[in-house]
């Protein structure tokens, strides 16, 4: 399907104009990414009852219920409402109760104690107990489920290091020390499911929401459960939720109000939610830029690269993939707002003779030729508008645009300069994943001990100062030193109807709708 | 004297009846489809990786293949499928792991009805229009009549659709912009939604089938036994209706045959668009899923559909058609 309000169409058409009204129209959301203001017309109860109809982008039969497996969108909101996690973590991880109620580790980082909540039950009446919680654990921890929780409990945590201390007491003893468990433990891959169970078809969790009925290609939907520990929530009375691939359709979903919420909102279509309709945002969602095999001739040149990264028009790039955003970034993966980001790192200024002067001390003469790959969406764009920007410094990328069906068997690992956009991660999982020596998403082929070493003391480390210290030394490594370019972050962007209120989005693609009501 | 006697003199070759030829074609037709498609989902390579994710270890992948059989020969794989589709098993859903009717068959119903509904519209709409377009209009308004079919047939249909859904849905806000009602309750409990998708598929024909019954209606107007008819003081309805349909119909009735199986593509496109959650968005996630068994699955249906639709409507021309009733055997 062909995109219709595409938002390159719509910026080449011009919309200047209306572009400057949309960017105004989104500074007025709070930095949590909740809309500015007070709700309006609920002075402060939420109100209780009605269906809220969501309408997801992606949706096909291979969406699985199992939340330990959740990756899709609709998967994902079944996992975060039909189920809980042990702890809730906010958009720059500060963490909340959820199950548990109180957490802590031996000094050495080494074994994790999770104390469970009092009188929490699944949906089908049993209580919660701390077996449970073993037995989603060790779930995760089989390879043979491949469960996406895995790649990121996996370095640190191994079944039998999963035990309950009494009935709602949990210890995890780990293999090397993480001082983020609880970080890794509020994703939703980590949900809690009743002991035994195999067939997720139900959603007995202990979330706001039981499961009614599930068709990840066409329509989920999800109904109050009253038994729910959080009082008063939730308070809604059903959801529905839909697929509707079509950018354009979906859109026009909500602004005509047969829809209350549509998610994947891209680019300049932002600037199309008004009247009835507003945009929810969560900022900081995820990065994009271009990575390279930093191992691979000619981009082994560490010149070279600094060259991409000075020739790099950061807000200009900016402007095309996330209009409205504006969050640009010096060259490592975690968002300005992160509290480990290094305070007073800047993004290297656009400067083509700067980065000409690189080239040219690298050996290069004339234009300095390389392919992107890249598939439709943030990643080509990213990639078409460095394109843009890169040539006054010298440097022709030549973009191949690759089926986003095929792009991760024949691109992804294997070309060495791709587009690509990766989902937010906490900073001692994407320092190790992204630059770590046998990192599943070393993708730049960034390889120093050194490097390594600092990573593993920040993350055995429970001393905040020292954390913050070693990850900020990590952070300049990559920043200095790392084959790639990451001109900045974009945001989760939803359409909603003026009368939702309460939506709660976290990282990780994360929908709570426990706190949501129609107003 | 002669030898022969008139029975002999007429009498053809030993031939198998008309319609047991067409029933072996359609069988052949039907056998080259399979290989088609079977082949054309081998072409597309190993789909172990881009279903299991970026994070799936080799031994996941391993065990995928053996699973699904992907480590045989192509032609073991296109046998055994091949097997499977005589006993009515289309195989396992990569993507769900359940059996493939088990995630088509909850589709069929609802994209069934929106296919006949627009098969029905461009029936309803186009033959008379083209027929009194044909007989009637002549000057301006036919001419008008002409851009207007024109412009509607150069615009693809994703572009009708979206016209559709803003003017009828937005602004007039008459009906639904989205078609996910449809999986609510029974086939019949959401009516509206299917009226967008449906309009949207209509207007992928009905400018060829106005054209085609225009022209026709024209050439058979000009006829000298519908002149006689006019001298007879045979006038309208009863001219159009009695003389001219009847023998301006068979084209049409074939191109309208032909057209039931095209407005299948229209259905890909349709269900997309409004979110409908029939066949053709099943396609269409499918084949972006890379689930190969529900593509092969589906195309062979269509590929079904359309040769029979094609036999019906070559079936029906000749029962209409009193010149071929006789001579077609």
């Amino acid at each position: 399907m062909t995109n219709l309000i595409n938002r390159r169409t719509l910026l080449r058409t011009g919309a200047g104009a209306a572009l400057g009204v949309g960017m105004f129209g989104l500074a007025a959301c709070g930095d949590d990414g909740t809309p500015a203001g007070s709700p309006s017309g609920a002075a402060g109860a939420p109100t209780r009852g009605g269906t809220l109809r969501w309408a997801v982008a992606s949706g096909n039969a291979t969406q699985v219920a199992d939340p330990a497996k959740a990756s899709g969108t609709m998967p994902l909101l079944i996992a975060t409402n039909c189920y809980d996690t042990l702890v809730r973590a906010d958009e720059n991880y500060t963490l909340t109760p959820a199950l548990a109620t109180e957490w802590q580790s031996t000094p050495d980082g080494l074994t994790w104690t999770f104390k469970l909540r009092q009188g929490v039950t699944f949906h089908d009446g049993s209580p919660l107990t701390a077996q449970d919680v073993v037995y989603s654990f060790k779930r995760i921890l089989d390879p043979a489920l491949a469960a996406v929780g895995l790649a990121q409990i996996g370095p640190y945590l191994q079944a039998s290091g999963v035990a309950a201390a009494d009935a709602s007491t949990v210890t995890l003893t780990l293999t090397k020390p993480n001082a983020f468990v609880p970080v890794l433990v509020s994703s939703a891959g980590f949900s809690i499911v009743k002991d035994g169970t195999t067939d997720f078809s139900t959603g007995n969790g202990t979330g706001p929401f039981t499961l009614t009925g599930f068709d990840a290609a066409a329509r989920t939907s999800l109904a109050r459960f009253d038994g729910y520990w959080q009082s008063g929530q939730p308070y809604l009375d059903a959801v529905q939720i839909v697929v509707i691939a079509e950018d354009a359709t979906r859109l026009q979903a909500v602004t005509s109000g047969s829809q209350d919420v549509v998610d994947n909102v891209t680019g300049a279509s932002t600037l199309l939610l008004k009247g009835n309709v507003e945009p929810y945002m969560l900022k900081n969602s995820g990065w994009v830029g271009l990575t390279m095999f930093g191992d691979t001739a000619p981009l082994d040149n560490q010149k070279i690269i600094q060259a991409m990264q000075h020739a790099a028009d950061r807000k200009k790039i900016m402007s095309v993939v996330a209009p409205g955003i504006d969050i640009v970034s010096p060259d490592i993966p975690i968002p300005p707002e992160d509290p480990f980001f290094p305070s007073g790192l800047q993004p290297r200024p656009y400067d083509p003779d700067r980065a000409k002067a690189l080239l040219k001390d690298a050996g290069v003469s004339g234009t300095f030729s390389f392919d992107v790959y890249a598939y439709e969406g943030d990643k080509l764009d990213t990639a078409v508008s460095f394109k843009s920007t890169a040539e006054a410094a010298g440097i022709n990328a030549n973009v191949i645009t690759w089926p986003h069906a095929t792009f991760f068997t024949d691109i992804f690992k294997k070309k060495p300069a791709i587009g690509i956009s990766v989902a937010r991660l906490h900073v001692s999982q994407a320092l190790p994943r992204l630059y770590g020596k046998g990192g599943d998403l070393n993708i730049t082929h960034f390889d120093n001990p050194q490097f390594d070493e600092l990573v593993a003391q920040a993350t055995a480390t429970t001393d905040e100062a020292q954390q913050k210290k070693l990850f900020g030394d990590a952070l300049a490594m990559v920043n200095d030193t790392a084959a790639n370019v990451i001109p900045g972050w974009e945001g989760q962007v939803y359409g909603k109807n003026r009368k939702v209120q309460g939506l709660s989005a976290a990282n990780g693609a994360h929908m709570y709708l426990a706190g949501a009501y129609l107003s | 004297m002669t030898t022969q006697t008139a029975g002999q003199v007429r009498r053809a070759p030993r031939r198998l009846p008309y319609l047991v030829r067409q029933l072996v074609t359609l069988l052949v037709t039907l056998f080259a489809i399979t290989i088609v498609i079977f082949g054309l989902t081998a072409i597309a390579g190993d789909p172990a990786r881009d279903i299991l994710g970026q994070y799936a270890t080799d031994a996941q992948v391993t065990a995928f293949q053996q699973i699904h059989g992907l480590d045989q020969p192509v032609v073991l794989r296109y046998l055994d499928w091949l097997g499977g589709v005589f006993r009515g098993d289309l195989g396992v859903s990569y993507q769900s792991n359940g059996p493939v009717w088990d995630v088509i068959s909850p589709r069929l119903g609802p994209s069934i009805v929106l296919v006949l509904f627009s098969w029905l519209l461009t029936v309803v709409v186009s033959v008379p229009v083209g027929l009194l377009s044909g007989v009637r209009l002549r000057g301006r308004p036919d001419a008008t009549l002409t851009v207007v079919t024109l412009v509607v047939a150069a615009f693809p249909e994703f572009v009708l659709g979206l016209i559709l859904a803003i003017v009828l849905g937005v602004w007039l806000a008459w009906l639904p912009v989205d078609s996910t009602a449809v999986s609510a309750g029974g086939v019949f409990d959401n009516p509206t939604a299917y009226v967008l998708p449906g309009i949207t598929i209509a207007l992928g024909t009905i400018p060829y089938i106005i054209r085609l019954m225009r022209a026709n209606a024209r050439e058979v107007a000009s006829e000298t036994y519908v002149r006689a008819a006019v001298l007879r003081g045979v006038t309208e309805p009863s001219l159009s209706l009695r003389h001219i349909l009847p023998n301006a119909a068979p084209p049409v009735v074939t191109a309208l045959g032909l057209q039931f199986a095209g407005l299948i593509g229209g259905v890909v496109v349709a269900e997309t668009l409004f979110g409908f959650p029939g066949m053709g968005q099943l396609l269409a996630q499918s084949a972006a899923s890379r689930d190969a068994p529900v593509v092969e699955a589906l195309a062979l249906l269509i590929g079904a559909v359309f040769v029979v639709a094609n036999l019906a409507a070559d079936a029906i021309v000749v029962y209409v058609t009193p010149k071929l009733r006789d001579t077609v055997r």
